[in-house]
């Protein structure tokens, strides 16, 4: 009895040699702290990654390691309110052993003791530095695109022609108003013409922003022809029940051109060829 | 960037105080048009002061919220009379004064955060905020 | 005169440079009235592009004094809003009414010459 007692003991003791192991080893840093979000626990990845010695850092407030002290206690509260959070929205930088500032993703959850009692949260704490940099450069290269696709043109002396291509999100719808407004002075343009035939879908928002830019357009001393208007676009501008009488729309961005250039008393003569 | 606070005592000081707005605004780099809406929005708020109240104060303070989001509040408070019936004031073309009851509906629809807190005979407070784009 | 009003041929140029409390720019607008009825006026422009910011009253002062110009017979266009002015002022669900309004001073003389006294801007145009 006693000989196999024993090695229940030592299975048991082999188990948690072979668990720490797993959480020493871990590349990403676990942390287990209280209420009062004090650390209790760390493994190697947080010592390498903060510089601070393992007594030091059990103990010391969780929030301490961070740039944003009050963020980061914000964040240990809501993993007791929460109980378990997950890709934590609240940015987070940890502060390195080298005084850089360490983009993180805290994952966290509460544990409990064999009564079921919460008695701390472990969390895991992950560079996202290089994630964030990826994103970065994706948002930097989509401002680029964002801006590249949304040119303002000058056509002829007095008209100016923004062509929207592709799917107009209220940011994106926001950039073409103020550009096109922009163009309308420094170009001194008198008319100005949106069109909309590459837009495959329009919500109420970004149809709500053309009527805003025609309008402000307007009080600029520019008229504002809309062409390539598709009939679920026409729905959604009509559903909106805005004042759409000062809009001039045409159907192809030809008829647009022909329309702004009447309204400059510039007629276009046809040649004998069409 | 450091908070600011200015009083609201005459007319000359609508104009100073939207020009302060319009440098922090600038100077936390919000873009031209959103500087104008605050300068705009400060100016409907101010004069509101100065008009319903004979005076008031205007706060601004760089914030963050749970997203790191920047962004600039204001908060623009009186003694005066207070409003009585605050969705009454709200309303488009409501003015006790022939104005145009244009200022606070109005001011509503260019920021992103409005709190406008008024009881009668002790004063009211404006609250806008409006986040980095 | 809180702003300076030059006649330039037939038309009042009036040109905005600095902010206004609200008492002065009732005076503004009494002042440009006077003038109009002074010199009988065939129109009247007023350029804003110095102004960065249009609230609702200084909007409310604007149209107004267009449209009282109207009534004594004359033209009027407002010239030089910034566009995010525009913006803010058309957010606010307040435009400046059925005001003319042309980009810049020559735009608006053209406009002048064009317009109909009697029945104002009509559509903006
Ligand atoms: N600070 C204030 N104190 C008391 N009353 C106010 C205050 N601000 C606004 N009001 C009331 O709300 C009404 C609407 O205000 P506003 O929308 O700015 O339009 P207006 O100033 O043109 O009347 C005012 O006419 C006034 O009765
Ligand atoms: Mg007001």
């Amino acid at each position: 009895m006693a000989k196999k007692r024993k090695s229940t003991e030592e299975e048991l003791r082999e188990l948690h040699r072979y668990t720490r192991s797993l959480i020493e080893a871990s590349p990403d840093m676990m942390v287990t702290f209280d209420r009062d979000s004090l650390i209790m626990d760390v493994n190697q990845e947080t010592v390498d990654m903060t510089g601070v010695s393992r007594e030091k850092l059990i103990g010391s407030p969780f929030k301490q390691y961070f740039t944003d002290p009050e963020t980061a206690h914000q964040a240990a509260m809501l993993v007791f309110e929460q109980e378990k959070v997950k890709d934590l929205e609240l940015e987070l930088e940890l502060i390195d052993h080298k005084g850089d500032h360490i983009p993180v993703a805290l994952n966290a959850s509460v544990y409990r003791d064999a009564a079921g009692k919460v008695v701390g949260a472990f969390a895991i704490i992950r560079d996202i530095s290089k994630r964030k940099k990826a994103i970065e450069e994706v948002q930097r290269q989509q401002g680029e695109i964002l801006e590249l696709s949304t040119p303002a043109l000058r056509v002829w002396e007095g008209v100016v022609l923004v062509p929207l291509i592709g799917t107009i999100d209220t940011r994106r719808a926001q950039q073409v108003m103020e550009n096109l407004l922009e163009r309308i002075v420094s170009t001194e343009s008198e008319v100005a013409i949106l069109d909309i035939a590459g837009v495959p879908t329009m919500d109420t928002k970004v149809a709500q922003h053309l009527v805003i830019t025609a309008q402000a357009a307007a009080m600029l001393g520019a008229k504002t022809i809309i062409t390539g208007v598709s009939p679920s676009s026409a729905q959604t501008m009509t559903k909106l029940g805005l004042d759409l009488s000062r809009l001039t729309c045409k159907g192809s961005l030809s008829a647009g051109i022909r329309e702004a250039l009447d309204m400059l008393s510039l007629k276009v003569v046809e040649s004998n060829g069409e | 960037m450091e908070a600011r606070k200015m009083a609201i005592l005459r007319e000359e000081d609508v104009i100073l105080a939207r020009q302060l707005v319009r440098k922090m605004a600038a100077d936390m780099t919000f873009n031209l048009v959103d500087q104008t809406r605050l300068a705009t929005a400060v100016s409907e708020l101010t004069r509101n002061a100065v008009e319903y109240a004979r005076s008031g104060d205007i706060r601004m303070e760089p914030v963050k919220n749970r997203l790191r989001r920047e962004g600039l509040k204001i908060v623009v408070s009186d003694n005066g009379p207070g409003i009585a019936d605050i969705e009454q004031a709200m309303t488009m073309g409501f003015t006790t004064s022939n104005g145009l009851g244009a200022g606070l509906p109005g001011t509503r629809q260019l920021v992103d955060e409005f709190d406008i807190r008024s009881t009668s005979g002790s004063g009211t407070t404006v609250t806008i905020v409006m986040w980095k784009r | 005169m809180i702003v300076p009003i030059l006649k330039i041929g037939k038309n009042l140029i009036i040109s905005i440079q600095i902010p206004l409390t609200d008492q002065q720019a009732r005076q503004f607008q009494r002042e440009v009235l006077e003038e109009v009825a002074r010199t009988e006026a065939f129109g009247i422009i007023i350029d804003i592009t110095a102004m960065d910011v249009v609230d609702s009253y200084m909007a409310r002062i604007l149209s107004e004094t267009a449209i009282d110009v109207q009534l004594m017979g004359a033209r009027a266009v407002i010239v030089g809003i910034r566009p995010e002015v525009a913006v803010t002022l058309v957010q606010m669900g307040r435009g400046l009414g059925d005001v003319a309004t042309a980009l810049n001073l020559e735009q608006g003389l053209a406009k002048l010459e064009k317009m109909d006294a009697r029945k104002g801007a009509g559509h903006g145009s």
